[in-house]
Order: structure tokens, then C-alpha cells, then sequence
């Protein structure tokens, strides 16, 4: 009997070499430089108010304000706002000045004073007030808060996608004068 | 003579049935008429008597001439006339394109003449007469065939047509061998199949009742008898299915495998796929052993957990792994491999791993059934131990997270499915 072994022999050599080339497919790459992290998706900072315990109202221009010669003046206690994502892991910080990032790393850690993120106990994703968050020394967080003192400060939020390995929002960096 | 007409329409109208059936088989299938019939038509009776006065006139001798035919109006060549005068046998003669002719010798008196016409095909044809005298006597004679099939068949092992099966066809005391075709190149040039598998063979029968007998054999196959008389064969080609032996005819030398394993069969949730090629020691004593090449590879998932953020869950990251393994191999047949169920084996192939060289020993043991002549499927159990590279992740909580490479240890258990070609 006659045995037709090229049809056959063809077919698991093609498979193989499906096999070997099956890889992961990129990602788009993002590219915003407005944002803190340049290949994120943003993340929107609406214009809110907010009332300190004395019944003082302030107002926070939000995205509109980004580039602004003037600044926001806000209290010591500032309350932060923006647009909610559902994303697990979520952090927003106030830095004494502007967030540096290269490789998409935040190069001033240094710099960060306040510090919230979605692990602790208080607070919620797209809301959280000054005393849910804790102070940061030297890039170490601390289990007290203290109000700001008087400055410029410059604040901002990023989250990591849900395996927490890449960075997939940012909000522009906004900044804020505290009067005390 | 009454019962003989009534016998010979009901032969006419059996017989006429089994031409057309044939006929028509024959014309699906692109046989040709000549296969069993002859084309040229027959003479009229002028046409008979012109060709008996055209053998010329001898004043001693009559010619007794004319033309024999059947009852479908088709010449009879080839037939044997017997001619007996006064019942003193004379001589014989054949027909030529249906026609013949005799001189006997002139007599003054009034002759009988006794003629009797054989032919393989059709009934004897017996007749007397007298001749008048000197004049040529002109003779049309008419003969009624013998029951005709055209037998015909298509031998399969499941459903797989056989060709070169020999098929042994007894009818009335003759013996017939025909081989079944295979796929030729026709005169187009194209590859044809049409009468893969198939056989053919024209019988004639006195009666139609009388018994046919087929012996199919063919490598590999059990022999097949079958049986039946004249009259069931409806024209059809008939479907014969024969079984293979127990054991293969030759004992195999080379195979290649194709194994594959799935997520539920295997330990550790992996595809396999893995390609082999054995060839077997074709010395007396270590036949059972088989050495060969043997490459696969295993698609893992690996999933790592890390911390991220304090009082958050542990995140965790799946990745996907192909480790792939070529070496040589050794295969020995437990039981015997000419065996056509279940014929074990047990076996090791001594494999370096391609990402991160290291020698890697794969036992294996496992089984095959054969599903025809040369495929067959193999259910096979192995066992592999390895280490390869894993990504892990360190969580930023400034930036993206950071990765490293963890040699990590690994252990498979599996059960893979293949298909086998044994050449």
C-alpha cells in the first residue's frame, strides 16, 4: 500500500513552528506629557470645593488650573478630588515641589510630604480628605498627619493596573499654595 | 415448443433486465459497451444471400451459408457449426463477423441436414432440414444467451478502498481471479480514484439460479468469503468490507508520532506537544528496540503573587512558558509492535533543555492502536523534571514594578493523546 507520508510529515512541523512563534501581543504605547506618568491613561481632575472645620470654603480649579501662573490657595488641611477609575491600587501624594519622573519612576520621592493610598484604612477612591492619608519622611510613610505648613506644593494620583505591574493612570501634577 | 417459447421470453426478459442494469452501471461508471457486447449489427436477408452467392457456384457442391445472431439482434461471432448429413458428420465451421458458409457436395437426391451451433455465451441452437435439390440454402439463425452479469464490487478495510485485494470469483465450475484497481493517471492526466478499490468481472450462467463465489484476500486482512446465485445480483457495485488481522503483515520500521497533552491531563494544567521519530533495530534479537529523535515542549502558565501596597491583597501576575526539549531517544516494545491493539511500550529520551541548557531524562511508557493499515493512535504516560527561569515582580509604589529571574524547580506528570504513522 502506498503511504502518502509528505501530506502527513507537513502538519506537526507546521504546528511546531506556530507554537514557537505565539507571542504576547504590545500594548499600545500611550504618550500624554502632560501627565505625571507620560504612557498612562489620564486621570480627571474635575473643579470642586471643599469647607474646612471653621465652615471656610475653598475652591480647587482642578485640571483647569494645570499651568496656572497662579496657583490655588487652599487650607493646610486640603481635601482632593477626581474623577473615580475602580482601580484597586491607587495612591495620591503632595510633594514640596514638582513630581520628576524618568523611566517611569518618580525621581523626588524625597520630596513627598502626604501620602494616601488605597490600602489604608480610611478614605475612598476619588475622595479623600487630609487627615485619611498619612505624612511621609525621607519616602518612609508615618502613622501620624500633620497639617502642611505654609508653601507651594504640588499634588497628583496614579494607579497600577490590577496585577499592579505597570503604572495605567496619572492625573496632571497640580499645585497649590497653603495660607495658613 | 409451447413451454419452449414460454421458456425462452421469461430467459429474454431476465436477461434483457440484466443487460440494461448493467448497461447503465456501466455508463455511470464510464465503462464501455464493448465489455460485453459487440457493436456491429446483422446483415438483412439480401445482405445474406448476396454473401452466399458471392463464395462463388460450383456445379458438384450447395452452399449452405448465412448469419448467426442473437435475440438482441447482435451478431454471434466465433460460434462452432456442426453440420451432420443424413446423420453422418460432415464438417465444422466458424462464424466470421457472425457469417458463414459450407459447401457439401451435390446430391441427387433430397438431404437432411442436421446443424448444431455452439457458443460459450449462449444456449445450444440444434435445427434440421431438407435441402431442395442444388439450390444454396440460406440460413438465419437466431440464438438465446445464457444468463450475463456483469459482477462488480468495491473491496474497503473500514472505509479505506483496497487496492491489489485479490478477489477469487467461482461460477459453474470456472474459476476467476481479478485484482481491485487503484488510482491511475487517466488519459486527461488527471489523478483518478473513481475505481479505487474496485474489481470487475463479466459471468455468464446457464441458470439463475446457480451459486457465485468470492474469496477476497489481501495483505494485512483477514480472507473474506462471500456467496450468492445469479439472480440476487441486482447490478449494483457491491460494498465489501473486510476486517485486518490481528496482526500487521510486516513488521513495522519506522514511525512518527505527533503527541499531544491538554491542561486537564497533565499535572501541572501545561499543553505538550511533542514530535518523535523512531526507527527500529531491524536485527533479529533487538527488534522490540526502537532508537529515534524526540523534540517537545511544555506551555506553562505560571502564576507569581506579590505584596503591593500595605493592606491590599497580594497581586498576582500569569505568564505563559514554552520549555522545549530536544534529544535523542530509546524505545523499547514491551509487547510485540506487530501487534495491531495495544501494543506497549516503554521508553526514555534524553533531552536538553533549548532556554536553559540542562540535561533533562523523560521516561515514558505508553501504548498504541492501530486505527487502519499504517496510523494508529498512542495514549502514552510521562514523566519530565526540570528548572527553568521565572519572572517575578517587585512592587513600586513610584513607579512601574521592577522583574528578576527565579530558577525555579519543576516536576510533570502527564498523559498525552497521539497519532502514530508506522511506514
Amino acid at each position: 500500500m502506498k503511504i502518502p507520508i509528505s501530506k502527513y510529515t507537513c502538519i506537526p512541523f507546521v504546528l511546531f513552528v506556530l507554537l514557537f512563534n505565539c507571542t504576547e501581543g504590545e500594548e499600545e504605547v500611550l504618550q500624554n506629557d502632560e501627565l505625571i506618568f507620560s504612557d498612562s491613561y489620564q486621570i480627571k481632575i474635575p473643579g470642586y470645593q471643599y469647607y474646612d472645620n471653621e465652615g471656610n470654603l475653598f475652591l480647587v480649579r482642578g485640571d483647569t488650573s494645570y499651568q496656572a501662573v497662579y496657583p490655588d490657595t487652599l487650607n493646610n488641611k486640603p481635601s482632593f478630588v477626581w474623577d473615580s477609575i475602580g482601580l484597586k491600587i491607587i495612591t495620591v501624594a503632595i510633594f514640596t515641589s514638582p513630581i520628576i519622573v524618568e523611566n517611569d519612576q518618580i525621581m523626588n520621592v524625597e520630596d513627598i510630604v502626604w501620602e494616601w493610598h488605597s490600602g489604608m484604612d480610611f478614605g475612598k477612591e476619588g475622595y479623600v480628605q487630609f487627615i485619611e492619608g498619612k505624612n511621609v519622611i525621607q519616602g518612609e510613610i508615618t502613622n501620624t498627619v500633620t497639617p502642611l505648613q505654609e508653601a507651594k506644593y504640588y499634588w497628583g494620583v496614579w494607579a497600577w493596573n490590577s496585577t499592579g505591574k505597570k503604572i495605567l493612570y496619572s492625573s496632571r501634577q497640580l499645585g497649590f499654595y497653603v495660607l495658613n | 415448443m409451447v413451454k419452449f417459447y414460454s421458456q425462452t421470453i421469461v430467459l429474454l426478459f431476465l436477461t434483457g433486465i440484466g443487460f440494461c442494469q448493467v448497461n447503465e452501471n456501466m455508463v455511470d461508471l464510464g465503462f464501455d459497451r464493448k465489455d460485453t457486447i459487440q457493436n456491429a449489427q446483422p446483415l438483412t436477408l439480401d445482405q445474406i444471400q448476396e454473401y452466399i452467392l458471392s463464395r462463388g457456384t460450383n456445379l458438384q457442391e450447395i452452399i449452405i451459408g448465412g448469419q448467426v445472431s442473437s435475440i438482441f439482434h447482435e451478431i454471434v461471432d466465433d460460434a462452432v457449426i456442426y453440420i451432420h448429413i443424413e446423420n453422418q458428420y460432415l464438417d465444422s465451421v466458424r462464424t466470421n463477423n457472425g457469417l458463414f458458409y459450407l459447401p457439401i457436395p451435390l446430391s441427387d437426391r433430397e438431404q437432411l441436414i442436421d446443424i448444431s451451433i455452439l457458443h460459450p455465451d449462449f444456449h445450444p441452437y440444434d435445427t434440421s432440414f431438407v435441402t431442395t435439390l442444388n439450390k444454396p440454402v440460406t440460413l438465419n439463425m437466431i440464438m438465446v444467451p445464457k444468463h450475463k452479469i456483469l459482477l462488480r464490487g468495491r473491496v474497503f478495510a473500514g472505509n479505506l478502498p483496497i487496492e491489489g485485494a485479490d478477489v477469487e470469483i467461482i461460477s459453474e465450475n470456472n474459476t476467476y481471479h481479478v485484482q481491485t484497481l487503484g488510482c491511475f493517471y487517466d488519459q486527461e492526466g488527471y489523478w483518478n480514484c473513481l475505481f479505487d478499490g474496485m474489481f470487475k468481472k463479466e459471468l455468464t450462467a446457464n441458470d439463475p439460479s446457480d451459486s457465485i463465489k468470492m474469496i477476497f484476500t489481501s495483505k494485512g486482512m483477514k480472507p473474506l468469503h462471500a456467496g450468492m446465485i445469479v439472480n440476487e445480483y441486482n447490478g449494483e457495485v457491491m460494498q465489501i468490507k473486510m476486517k485486518y488481522t490481528s496482526k500487521l503483515p510486516e513488521m513495522p520500521s519506522n514511525n512518527l508520532n505527533l503527541k499531544l497533552a491538554f491542561p486537564f491531563t497533565t499535572s501541572d494544567h501545561d499543553w505538550f506537544v511533542d514530535i518523535s521519530y523512531y526507527r527500529a533495530l531491524n536485527k533479529t534479537n533487538l527488534k522490540r528496540i526502537a532508537l529515534g529523535v524526540d523534540g517537545n515542549m511544555y506551555v506553562s502558565t505560571i502564576s507569581v503573587s506579590y505584596p503591593t501596597l500595605p493592606g491590599l491583597e497580594p497581586a498576582a501576575s500569569d505568564s505563559s512558558y514554552i520549555t522545549g526539549f530536544v534529544g535523542p531517544s530509546v524505545l523499547f516494545w514491551i509487547l510485540s509492535p506487530d501487534r495491531r491493539r495495544f501494543s506497549t511500550y516503554t521508553g526514555c529520551t534524553f533531552s536538553i533543555q533549548l532556554n536553559d541548557p540542562q540535561f533533562v531524562l523523560q521516561p515514558f511508557i505508553g501504548t498504541r492502536y492501530f486505527l487502519d493499515i499504517n496510523k494508529a493512535l498512542s495514549f502514552e504516560f510521562r514523566y519530565a523534571e526540570y528548572d527553568r527561569y521565572v519572572t517575578h515582580y517587585e512592587f513600586n509604589p513610584y513607579g512601574n514594578a521592577s522583574r528578576y529571574s527565579v530558577s525555579e524547580h519543576f516536576v510533570k506528570f502527564h498523559f498525552n493523546l497521539g497519532i502514530q504513522i508506522v511506514f
